[in-house]
Parts: structure tokens; sequence; C-alpha cells
């Protein structure tokens, strides 16, 4: 049903009045453990629409839609294994979608966007904090959250346990935003 | 009391402790390099490695050490009714060993360190990162490891059975002298 719904709201989004649209100078970047010591991949595709005004946080939204296939840990061979079944499986979800159900600020600037975040078939909430500036054309809006892996079964089966890959997953973004036309 | 130190007869117990230790924890890479080479990815995998690595970087350190040792303690003269030629075939294969056993790990650090994967040692001691990633590199520095590592088995193979010959056909006590259990003579 939720599943519906995003899939419902992405397909509307062309018609929805979003203010922000994300540049392809962004950046998206995922880390976690690897046998104890510090890994990081990148999401190289991925698009971030944001409706936001201060003023009126009631209509506030954020809308990320990261395709997974684009995921890039920097090797062949260590890409291969993150699109295989047991991680993100992308043979039969290509995509990741995080849709905003609500937003808030906690302090000047500074913003707390919760809602839904449907990866691969499991959808679950989660809550992203990101601080957001805007000057004349531009915007830009940074953040970093953690995301337990296992949550999603990213990683299933074997690979359930922090013993080779650790659970926590560390996402970092730098978006440039600029109005949508 | 059992001599630390070599003697012109006899191997010392630090040289035989060396020995052994090193051609255990070298039959053990070689096992356990090979499974954790052939097994699919898994976490198991990756823990292997770990291992693999870490012995690896501690057999370099041990034999650095051992060459050390040796350099400040010369090995027993070699029984009576070696032939010259004998004696300096085994001076070669004895040098290719030490190198081999200080090359072979170089070149699996040289594979980890042009790598993505991360790695500390047994899981605790971060180890300096020297080149940027490279695949390439890394893929060719994995060919001369395996290189290497068929040479310095070739050679360990050539050294068991000479020690073999000296035992069983020469009937001399190269090989026994080596052993942990013989008690050192007096000389």
């Amino acid at each position: 049903m939720r599943h519906a719904l995003i899939a419902v709201l992405w397909l509307a989004l062309p018609a929805y009045a979003a203010e922000w649209r994300s540049t392809a100078a962004s950046e998206f970047t995922f880390r976690v453990t690897f046998e104890g010591e510090p890994i990081a991949g990148e999401f190289r595709d991925f698009e971030v629409s944001l409706e936001l005004d201060p003023a009126c946080l009631d209509a506030a939204a954020l809308l990320v839609r990261v395709d997974l296939r684009a995921a890039d840990m920097g090797d062949p061979d260590m890409n291969d294994v993150l699109f295989d079944a047991a991680w993100f499986d992308t043979q039969q979800f290509a995509a990741a979608v995080f849709a905003s159900d609500a937003i808030t600020e906690h302090a000047p600037g500074q913003f707390i966007a919760t809602g839904m975040l449907d990866l691969k078939g499991t959808v679950r909430r989660v809550t992203v904090p990101f601080s957001w500036t805007h000057s004349g054309d531009a915007a830009t809006m940074q953040g970093r959250f953690v995301v337990k892996r296992t949550d999603f079964e990213v990683g299933s089966g074997e690979w359930a346990t922090d013993d080779a890959i650790g659970i926590d997953v560390e996402l970092d973004f730098t978006v440039h935003l600029l109005p949508e036309d | 009391m059992r001599m630390l130190r070599n003697t012109e007869r006899a191997w010392g117990a630090v040289a035989k402790a060396f020995h052994w230790t090193v051609a255990a924890l070298m039959l053990g890479q070689l096992v356990l390099g090979t499974i954790a080479e052939e097994a699919r990815v898994s976490p198991l995998k990756l823990d292997l490695f770990v291992w693999h690595k870490s012995i690896g970087v501690s057999i370099l350190l041990l034999v650095i050490l051992r060459v050390a040792w040796r350099l400040r303690n010369p090995p027993p003269a070699a029984p009576d009714g070696i032939a010259a030629w004998e004696t300096l075939l085994a001076k070669v294969s004895h040098g290719l060993l030490y190198l081999l056993m200080i090359v072979v790990p170089l070149t699996g650090w040289w594979i980890s360190d042009t790598s993505r994967i991360p790695f500390r040692l047994y899981w605790m001691l971060p180890v300096p990162d020297l080149m940027a990633p490279n695949r390439d590199l890394s893929e060719f520095a994995a060919d001369v490891h395996g290189v290497l590592t068929t040479l310095l088995l070739a050679i360990v193979i050539v050294h068991i059975l000479a020690a073999c010959r000296h035992h069983f056909l020469l009937r001399n006590d190269i090989l026994s002298r080596m052993l942990p259990t013989r008690q050192n003579p007096r000389n």
C-alpha cells in the first residue's frame, strides 16, 4: 500500500510544485565498516526535490530518489557484490525512494525531515536532519544520518551480522539545488 | 641447558625456533591463502583474508628478525665429505629462500595496499597506506604474488628433498641437527 503511495507520489512529481531540484554537482556518499575499517561508496545518480519555505513548513516536502544501480564503491568486484541479491538486489529493486511526511525546523537553518524510506522492498520510517542555506538562485542542503542496513535486509542471510560488514551505514549528502523551472 | 646461540657444530635454540615457526606459518599461509582465494564471497572469505594478511605481515617481521639473528650467528659447518658444489648450491637456495620469505609477504602487502579493500592487522592495528588504489596494479601484484609463492613452494620442496637425501641416503646429521627435540652435541 505504502509502496503504491510512494510510486504515485513519484509519478506525480512533475506536477508537484517543488521549489527546488538537485543539480549534478550534488554528492551522496555512504560509509560502513569493512572488517573494522571504514570503507566508502557513492551514489552517482540521485534526484532530490525539495519544497521548503521556513515560514510555512506545513507545505514542506522532501522527495529523494536514488538509482542503486549507480552505486559505486570504486571497484568492479565490490560493485558486483553490492548489486547482488544479498545486498541491493538491483535486478529487482533498481531505486530507493524517500518521501517526507513532515519537516520541522529545530534551529535556524537546521531541519529534520521524517518520512518513509522504501529500500529493497522494505518501507520504514527514517529521520533525516539537514541544514539548508540559500542565497539568490542557489540553495544547498547538507546532512548526515545513519541507517541500519539490516532493517532493510541490505546484506541479508550470512551478511546480516556485523561480523565482516558493519550494520550502521552512515550517509552523507551535500545537495546543490536550483529553483525548478 | 639448551644453547640459544649457534655453535660450530649445532644450531642454537633460537635459530631452530625461527626455522620451525616460520615453516609452520608458511604452510598455514599457503593453505589459508588458497582457501581464501578460492572461496565464494562471504563473511568467512573476508575474515580469512584478514588472517592471511595479518599472518603474512607477522612472517615478514619474524623473517627480518631471523635474518638479523642469522647475520650474528653463523650457521654450523657442513659435515665432512660434502662437495664444494653442494655447499654452494645450498648457499644459493638458502639465500633464495630468505629473499622470497621477505619478498612474498611484501608482494602480498602490495596487493592489499593497491586494492580498495581496507585492512587492519588482526582487526587491531592500522597499517601504513603507501600507494593509491589502482586495480591494474593490484591485479599485477596478485600475479607476482602467485608466481613467487609457487617459486618459494618449489624451493621449499627442493629444500625438504635435499634434507631427506642427507638424512636417508648420505646418513649425515644435517636434518637431525635442526630437529627441535635433539639435544645439542657437545663441541
